[in-house]
């Protein structure tokens, strides 16, 4: 393993570089950019889509195993709950909530994050001082936990869990806008357009935000999932969306208790709570992979 | 400014300017614990009124107004407040609004399980993490480091809880081979332990693959190559401590958001540890035991920030030898 | 005398598409210093890196023989190429700030090669090196060993490197522009440094640079590469004052003269990229004398034997040996 990497004398051959007309990495994003909007067309039409109500109950066909097992038929293609509720359609429907909650508290949370960057990274002096101190108390509340108080108190509201996750996940951003804000407000143009005597708002919105777009949007990508990661463990946890509205991370909860003979139940909203992250990851990955292929600039 | 250049040899690298950073810090951090505390505090003020509920259900307006007077809330909220840090300062949080013991009592009794854990799970996470990312970088671009980053990718997306739960159905139940639950002997924190430790690794894999990568590209690198020093030893000694400065510091403040993971693993693995103790506390609306672990945390995190800043000055030569910074 | 250092039709391409050194070919002999010396993308710096064996593994190189004190590193597998390195030859950088590991003691980075190297006790290990960076003149030179790179400057950065490389006694010491990132008075003391080596221990010194001062101060022999060719050999003096190759005579007439008011002479164009498809005399395409000969690459060849690969060398009537122009020296 630790050979060194001396080409000494023999032949080493130089790397071919391979060039389709996408790279691996350039296929694998496709893919899960393709997943993602197909998921979120699948949870727009979800009424539509779903083969049953997801909250009516039929006793009569209560744990009926999946497809794949000998008992399964395709009526019910990935079973029924403990209720006897369709299991597809419920998985259907809480795609809606995963992604809802993902998309706009991340939205949310990334307007406030920037919004606190940019000021604190352009005006410097008491404004960043203020702002940091703000972030680190961010950084120093221990996010699960606070989520999980404010939501036990206020109920479980997919309003409140937007508007709880919205004020928890901005210091990435804020972070990021501030770092980028601080390197941008020194480079020519802004001080041209400050020489101009455009208004600070103005050279902060029409100048440096553009600028800082796509090492937001790599922030972006990394919130939504680490959103929707969260909005599933309080689910998980009880703190969640209520029941009956169908949430993957309550699907899991709900499934705990029949781990040891029907653990699909556990397994199958995981899946998909598995792929939905592994996909926001890996655009992430690749949008990320862009930026410094670009060499870090737009 | 006068930048002093230390010829102290070992043992007295400390300089001033170290000092004065870490007063600053500490300060920070207390400006900082005040805020949360405050933020802790006024949380139980969003259920409504504390007096009523402490009454109990079936007291009457008079009950409740002498509760209100006995527990004082009917001071001021900033007076309440004060009196709250204070006694919290002096370790007196009051009783479990539940368990009728002192919430100290009650964090005590949960603490040393959940330290365990975490630190464990740390242990677990820096141990295979550093070792993926170091031989990624090393084999930059081969096959390994691809396995390591799609390791590391797959551990991103997997949410903590479900994994704990795969993990329980197979070795618990499917190979009876470990428990779990209850906190019996060393067994019982294996399962958790792996499955906080996992959701950590992927953050120390590609720290430490990027950090070393960059580092093997560096002149003195190729100097002690040059020196003919065995490959091995150019590694491990001259670029391994170099590149592992970023990642020590990150993970001290990772073992922080273990804390935070404990919540979802002690409670599906029936440890008894703070975590499951905040949930059940949550659940139950136990405020001053919510209140005081809210409290812990922050303080916790704060700390491990500033040993994560003496950690990474420690480590690096130039933050050390200066008397200026 | 045999040479310490030779090298025989040293190749290093990137690919198909960049060749860097087209098969080069020189001596060093013990207690000599040849000067390489070449404009940026003349392929010197590789020579030096690829006789190292530091390319990265994109570098393809390839030699008839690489001979090192009588051993050839052609076919050598890495262990037994780091048994050479630092040992039987020694490299020192062009950036002395960033060439020191900086979070490691000056002591322990100079002692690791000898104690790597040969079988001494770190009590002799730490006397040499405390010897070693005496020498080159750096005061102190006990407290120094427990100081870590950042509180050196560069020049005294470079003495260490320098100190270093001669930790086991290298009888070659390959020098990759070890003076253009220092300023000038620290040059010239580190060029004599360079100067005392060679007189105190009989090191054979291959420098690398771009300067042809430097070539001047402290050459015995040159060799002028251009275009991943070695286009001129000789005694230093012989090449500065009466060059046979035109580039070298290009070269040497770029330096800024004494007379006033002269405008700066370039040499037109620039170095064109060599691939595997590239023959004939690299330099044609901006010699003023170029024609048709000029791509005849076995006549280049068979002119090579006599110093300049050139087919219409400078030619000097005896008289003229003494000077070929103003000052060089």
């Amino acid at each position: 393993m630790f050979e060194s990497k001396t080409p000494t004398m023999r032949s080493t051959r130089a790397r071919r570089s391979f060039l389709p007309s996408l790279s691996s990495t350039g296929k694998t994003s496709l893919v899960a950019l393709i997943f993602v909007c197909a998921l979120g067309l699948v949870a727009t039409f979800a009424p539509i889509i779903a083969p049953y109500d997801p909250y009516k109950p039929d006793l009569a066909n209560v744990m009926m195993p999946p497809v794949w097992f000998d008992a399964g038929t395709w009526s019910h293609p990935l079973g029924t709950d403990s209720l006897g509720r369709d299991y597809l359609s419920r998985l259907i429907f809480g795609a809606r909530v995963s992604l809802l909650v993902g998309f706009v508290a991340t939205f949310i949370s990334g307007m406030i994050g920037t919004a606190l960057g940019l000021l604190a990274g352009y005006c410097g002096g008491r404004v960043d001082a203020t702002v940091s101190f703000l972030i680190s108390v961010r950084l120093a509340m221990p996010v699960a936990l606070a989520a999980l108080a404010v939501v036990s108190v206020a109920g479980g509201s997919l309003i409140i869990i937007v508007a709880v996750l919205s004020l928890l996940l901005w210091d990435r951003f804020a972070l990021v806008a501030r770092g980028q804000a601080r390197q941008l407000r020194q480079q020519e143009f802004v001080v041209a357009a400050q020489a101009l005597g455009c208004h600070p708002l103005r050279v902060m919105i029409a100048e440096i935000l553009p600028n800082m777009k796509s090492a937001l949007v790599v922030v972006a990508t990394l919130e939504v999932a680490n959103a929707i990661l969260l909005e599933s463990a309080l689910s998980f946890l009880g703190m969640g969306v209520k029941p009956p509205v169908p949430s993957w991370g309550l699907m899991i909860a709900e499934a705990k208790q029949d781990l040891l003979f029907d653990s699909w139940l556990m397994f199958i909203p995981g899946v998909a709570l598995f792929l939905l992250l592994l996909a926001v990851n890996v655009i992430g990955d690749s949008i990320g992979e862009l930026r410094t292929q670009r060499g870090g600039g737009k | 400014m006068k930048y002093r250049v230390s010829t102290k040899p070992v043992g007295s690298d400390w300089g001033h300017g170290m000092l004065r950073y870490l007063m600053r810090k500490l300060g920070l951090g207390i400006g900082v614990l005040l805020c949360t505390s405050a933020i802790a505090f006024f949380l139980s003020f969003l259920v409504g009124d504390p007096a009523s509920r402490l009454a109990g259900e079936s007291a009457s307006a008079q009950e409740i107004a002498q509760v209100r007077e006995q527990y004082g809330f009917d001071q001021p909220l900033p007076t309440q407040y004060a009196r709250w840090l204070a006694n919290g300062l002096a370790g007196e949080f009051g009783d479990s609004l539940f368990l009728k013991i002192p919430v100290t009592k009650v964090i005590a009794q949960h603490l040393p399980v959940t330290l365990y854990l975490a630190s464990a799970s740390i242990l677990f996470s820096l141990i295979f993490g550093l070792a993926m990312g170091a031989i990624a970088a090393i084999r930059e671009g081969g096959a390994v480091d691809r396995l390591c980053l799609f390791l590391s990718l797959v551990a991103q997306a997997t949410p903590v809880f479900w994994f704990a739960l795969i993990i329980m159905a197979l070795f618990s139940f499917g190979w009876p081979i470990l428990p779990s639950s209850g906190a019996d002997s060393w067994k019982s924190f294996v399962l958790p332990t792996l499955a906080l430790g996992f959701n950590a690794m992927p953050a120390i894999i590609r720290l430490t693959r990027t950090s070393l990568i960059e580092v093997l590209k560096t002149d003195y690198i190729r100097t002690a190559r040059a020196k003919g020093i065995p490959y091995r030893r150019v590694v491990l000694k001259h670029a391994l401590t170099n590149a592992l400065n970023p990642v020590v510091s990150v993970s001290v403040v990772q073992f922080g958001y273990m804390l935070t993971g404990s919540i979802v693993v002690e409670m599906i693995f029936a440890l008894h540890g703070v975590g499951q103790l905040a949930w059940s506390s949550i659940e139950r609306g136990d405020i001053p035991i919510i209140q005081a672990i809210i409290l812990l945390f922050s303080l916790i995190y704060v700390l491990l920030g500033i040993l994560s800043d003496i950690v990474a000055a420690w480590l690096d030569p130039k933050l050390r030898t200066a008397s200026h910074v | 005398m045999n040479p310490v250092l030779s090298v025989r039709n040293l190749k290093v391409a990137f690919g198909d598409s960049v060749q860097a050194v087209r098969g080069i070919s020189f001596d060093v002999y013990p207690g000599e210093t040849l000067c390489i010396v070449g404009e940026s993308g003349s392929g010197k710096s590789m020579t030096s890196l690829a006789i190292m064996g530091l390319l990265p593994p994109t570098a393809c190189v390839s030699a008839s023989s690489i001979c090192v004190t009588g051993k050839d590193l052609v076919g050598l597998n890495a262990g037994e190429l780091n048994r050479l390195r630092g040992h039987r030859m020694a490299m020192i950088f062009q950036e002395p700030m960033t060439s020191l590991n900086p979070s490691m003691r000056i002591g322990e980075q100079m002692m690791e090669s000898l104690l790597h190297h040969e079988r001494v006790s770190y009590e002799q290990a730490r006397t040499r090196a405390i010897d070693l960076l005496a020498w080159t003149g750096i005061s102190d030179a006990r407290v120094r060993m427990s100081m870590y790179p950042h509180q050196l400057s560069g020049g005294l950065r470079q003495r260490v490197m320098i100190a270093m490389s001669l930790m086991c006694s290298p009888p070659v010491l390959i020098a990759d522009e070890p003076t253009t990132a220092l300023d000038v008075t620290t040059q010239l003391k580190i060029l004599d440094l360079l100067g005392n080596v060679q007189k105190e221990f009989g090191t054979a010194v291959l420098l690398i640079t771009h300067d042809l001062g430097v070539v001047a101060k402290v050459a015995d022999r040159v060799a002028v590469m251009y275009g991943g060719r070695i286009v001129e050999t000789g005694p230093a003096r012989d090449v500065l004052q009466a060059p046979r190759h035109p580039y070298t005579q290009a070269l040497l007439e770029c330096l800024p003269q004494s007379r006033d008011g002269q405008p700066l002479k370039v040499i037109p164009g620039s170095i064109p990229i060599f691939n595997s498809a590239s023959h004939g005399c690299g330099f044609a395409s901006r010699c003023t004398q170029a024609d048709a000969l000029c791509d005849d690459d076995e006549r280049l060849e068979e002119q090579f034997a006599s110093g300049a690969r050139c087919v219409r060398p400078i030619r000097y009537s005896p008289l003229k040996a003494g000077g070929g122009g103003d000052n060089y020296a």
